[in-house]
């Protein structure tokens, strides 16, 4: 099947280019999202105990999800001895008609609600309001987009994606008069209307942040305290929540909020945290507040057993995936979204929606990875994601680029046995043109060079006598287009008293993950793993110099493979840079003072090497061999994402730049001309766009080991 | 972890969050703070939450003639909310206090209460020195006994901050729908539970 040209794709293509020309918007985004990452960082860094919070929050959910039923049970029983009115709706649909009749039958007109991402996924405001209520929603937030007509853009901020100026408009227009363009203002005039409506309002309507089994309590988190006044003015409380919110205990809640809020809101705590058990004695009269809930199902169920999926419901809504996502931060949920929006978003479409609508905005993920390291409870949200593009293009077919180059290491191979002549032509523009319009390749993205003098062609295992060995896993680009790579990372392991091999291997497999072929990739997964875990058995260490494929081996090949030796293989796999860094703090690192000239640099952390490690191995071992080495601060990807970045226009090369763009702006005005990278497309992305010259750390470390030498 | 201790680490807390901590040692200094904090900001109108607490603080009625004085003790239910409606100033006393995230507890029955410290622009709230704990786990196990004891009615509120948003142009504004202002006033002597 192919899908060329098909209306869905089509769509998506014009949102892209739509979203690439609205500059405000981008900078809306931009300024939100880094603000949303930032403080979530600060946060946890003031928080020296949260590896093992976020380990206990990751366990909790586990279990909430695994003992549902139990819980779920428990729940039930628990908020109904407390005089909470509990319902059940298995699907959208009889949510709807639940809540429509509670509110016809108390009488009441008006609602106020609260944020709650659920009533989203059921459009209940667009429901309740065709029913003839006026529904007001109260988080400043999503009342911004009520009054635009639109829906949430993010999970914690919904208006994230609009301007002081619009926000201006649109309260301005409601009010029927002029306010100033001011935060400060339109707030303090937001708080004056929105107070009239809490206190008319007959019904409350809020989600919740967790539902706790052995009490039947809810637990809301809130900084405005808007939903402190929707549960307490009105006479009748409604609370809708998947059953996904419902945890076992209060110990759990505590853990569970901690994360929640450090990375959705970037403190400690938000102002407010609320426990309701049951109705309270309300104000006006004293009488008991009429206390509902209801429990949506659609879909989750289905979700929970899908064994890869079921983790999605492990999910605590805080964001934080949006903030780092390289292409969110672009153009925002109403592009990179369904009703649920940024990278869990797919995931969660497939399942609450359909993979229909999951499927289409699927390709706006570019496979970074770093979702999953800012997950705080670790969400293998890249492989969800996969999954995702894998069942829709079964479905409906690959376009003829995803396809063509998720053979991209059989191109490859084909170019280093055809080089020279491949780069010749690769640097010709009229055959670039050509390239371009058969097969959907930008004809402004340089190819690396190629060549036919491999490095595994050059490698010859070492014959002396050694203290330890080792298998290289050795990646397409330090093979065939800069053997000197290889060369230098074997030097360099030599020199550290290692004796280097190569078991047998082929390419990772990556470049068809990106575009949903799992299947391609677990069969490449499968290869290597069987070849290295021999390695691995006969006493190897294995070593890769490429982020992308040590994060195959340690992250991607055991979700895949889920076997022992994918496992056995993960754990026995290393960076260079951190097998280095062992070896230091075992004190038999062998290091080379550089005692040549090597410039000043300016070091740039690829994704996969964040979302292995976190921190970058390569950077403190070219500090403590004495480089005069900076990092630049950025926090995203550099956007080229393997091949995506190769793609002709708004398919690939025009979004990459747009999200490059940041990074290459803030690389130049560092002033340094050297950048030092270990990720090959980085370096090309990266020389692309500043035209600055970018080296790998091994091959850095081997000129200063080589100087050494010769002394 | 000593008392000083614990008392600037729950200052420190509340203040990076641009709440005012005050130390005090008697109920009277508790009146002439709200006093002096009425004058500052105009009010004319103080709530009190809880029949002790207000006869306590103000056993005679309002103190000045600049300010009038609500609490259920001296009005009907339904006269108090519509008092609650417009008082700038809203005065609680807290069940616990956390120093580690400078977290306030209350478990509230009537939302009367819970109201007081919702809704006007300035909250003040009282923590007797004994009911200061050092985590957050102190607290979490007193919350979980509320909820498993009462029958139901009852709603337990953390409060750590001012009321706040970053919806309009990623900006932190204060007091978007709740106080804008939270004094915190650690007093020597027991305060009274409703």
């Amino acid at each position: 099947m192919d899908q060329v040209r098909s209306e869905a794709h089509e769509q998506l293509l014009a949102k892209i280019r739509a979203g690439l020309a609205d500059t405000r918007r981008r900078t809306a985004l931009y300024v939100g999202t880094e603000g949303g990452r930032e403080s979530a960082e600060k946060a946890y860094a003031q928080f020296p105990e949260s590896q093992d919070l976020l380990r206990e929050a990751r366990r909790i959910k586990r279990e909430a999800i695994d003992r549902l039923d139990e819980n779920l049970q428990s729940f039930i029983r628990n908020a109904r001895s407390s005089g909470t009115i509990v319902h059940l709706a298995p699907d959208a649909a009889t949510a709807i008609s639940i809540v429509i009749d509670l509110v016809r039958v108390a009488g009441a007109t008006r609602i106020v609600k609260a944020k709650s991402m659920t009533s989203e996924e059921i459009d209940l405001r667009q429901h309740l309001e065709a029913a003839g209520f006026d529904v007001v929603e109260t988080d400043l937030g999503e009342r911004i987009v009520q009054l635009a007509k639109q829906r949430p853009s993010h999970m914690v901020a919904p208006a994230i994606h609009m301007s002081v100026e619009e926000v201006t408009d649109l309260f301005s227009k409601n009010l029927g008069r002029e306010i100033p363009p001011d935060p400060a203002q339109i707030t303090a005039v937001a708080r004056e209307s929105l107070r009239e409506d809490f206190l008319n309002a007959d019904v409350g309507i809020t989600g919740a942040n967790f539902a706790i089994a052995d009490s039947g309590a809810i637990l809301l988190v809130t900084n405005e305290g808007n939903a402190r006044l929707v549960t307490a003015l009105p006479r009748m409380t409604i609370t809708m929540f998947g059953v996904e919110k419902i945890i076992a205990s209060t110990t759990d809640a505590f853990t569970l909020m901690q994360p929640l809020i450090m990375s959705g809101a970037g403190r400690r705590l938000t102002s407010y945290v609320t426990l309701m058990r049951g109705g309270s004695k309300l104000a006006q009269n004293g009488q008991q507040q009429e206390h509902h809930v209801v429990l949506l199902d659609n879909g989750r169920s289905r979700m929970r057993a899908d064994h890869e999926f079921r983790e999605a419901l492990y999910c605590l809504r805080c964001g934080a995936c949006s903030d780092i996502c390289p292409t969110f931060r672009i153009f925002g949920g109403h592009v990179f979204g369904h009703i649920y929006t940024g990278p869990i978003g797919i995931p969660w479409t497939e399942y609450t929606a359909t993979p229909d609508d999951a499927g289409k905005f699927a390709p706006l993920c570019i496979a970074c990875g770093l979702c999953q390291e800012a997950c705080p409870v670790d969400i293998d949200i890249p492989l969800l994601i996969a999954r995702v593009k894998e069942r829709y293009t079964e479905s409906h077919g690959q376009t003829s680029i995803n396809r063509t180059l998720c053979s991209y290491e059989t191109f490859v191979s084909l170019a280093s046995v055809m080089a020279p002549l491949s780069n010749f032509m690769l640097r010709r523009q009229i055959f670039r043109h050509v390239l371009q319009s058969l097969i959907g390749i930008d004809a402004r993205r340089p190819f690396p060079k190629f060549t036919r003098h491999t490095f595994k062609k050059w490698f010859r295992p070492h014959l002396g006598n050694a203290s330890r060995t080792v298998a290289y896993f050795v990646d397409t680009f330090a093979d065939m287009c800069e053997p000197e790579i290889g060369k230098a990372v074997v030097g360099i392991l030599e020199a550290n008293d290692c004796k280097v091999i190569l078991p047998e291997q082929i390419g990772s497999g990556i470049p068809a993950f990106l575009y949903g072929d799992v299947k391609r990739t677990t069969q490449a997964a499968a290869f290597n793993v069987r070849h290295l875990a021999d390695a691995v058995r006969n006493g190897c260490e294995i070593i890769s110099s490429e982020p992308t494929a040590t994060y195959c081996l340690r992250e991607l090949y055991p979700r895949l493979l889920g076997s022992p030796d994918a496992n056995l293989v993960a754990a026995h796999s290393h960076d260079l840079f951190e097998y280095l860094l062992e070896l230091q703090r075992g004190g038999s690192l062998k290091v080379a003072r550089p005692k040549t000239s090597i410039e000043p640099a300016v070091y740039y952390a690829p994704c996969h090497t964040r979302s292995v490690y976190g921190t970058s191995p390569s950077f403190q071992v070219l500090r403590y061999a004495g480089l005069d080495l900076q990092t630049v601060r950025y926090s995203t990807c550099c956007g080229i994402a393997g091949t995506f970045g190769f793609k002709v226009g708004v398919e690939g090369y025009d979004v990459s730049m747009a999200v490059g763009e940041t990074l290459f702006t803030r690389l130049k005005a560092m002033n340094r001309n050297l950048i030092i990278t270990e990720s090959s497309v980085c370096k090309m992305q990266i020389e692309h766009g500043t035209s600055l010259r970018v080296l790998h750390p091994a091959t850095v470390l081997w000129k200063i080991y080589q100087a050494d030498r010769a002394e | 972890m000593t008392q000083e201790t614990l008392t600037s680490q729950f200052a420190a807390q509340l203040q990076s969050v641009g709440s005012r901590f005050t130390l005090v040692s008697k109920l009277s200094e508790v009146r002439d703070y709200v006093g002096k904090l009425a004058e500052v900001v105009q009010a004319k109108r103080i709530a009190v939450s809880g029949h002790r607490l207000s006869s306590l603080l103000f056993p005679l009625g309002s103190p000045s003639p600049r300010f009038e004085v609500a609490s259920q003790a001296n009005m009907g239910r339904e006269d108090f909310f519509s008092m609650l409606k417009i008082v700038e100033i809203g005065i609680s006393v807290v069940d616990l206090a956390v120093a580690e995230t400078g977290t306030l507890v209350t478990t509230t029955w009537d939302e009367s209460e819970r109201l007081v410290t919702a809704l006007p622009k300035i909250h003040v709230a009282l923590v007797s020195r004994s009911r200061l704990v050092s985590s957050l786990r102190e607290a979490e196990a007193y919350v979980s006994e509320v909820l498993s004891q009462s029958g139901g009615g009852v709603t337990v509120s953390l409060i750590s901050a001012s009321s706040r948003t970053a919806d309009i142009g990623d900006m932190v504004i204060l007091g978007v729908h709740g106080p804008r202002d939270l004094h915190v006033l650690l007093i020597d002597e027991e305060l009274p539970g409703d």
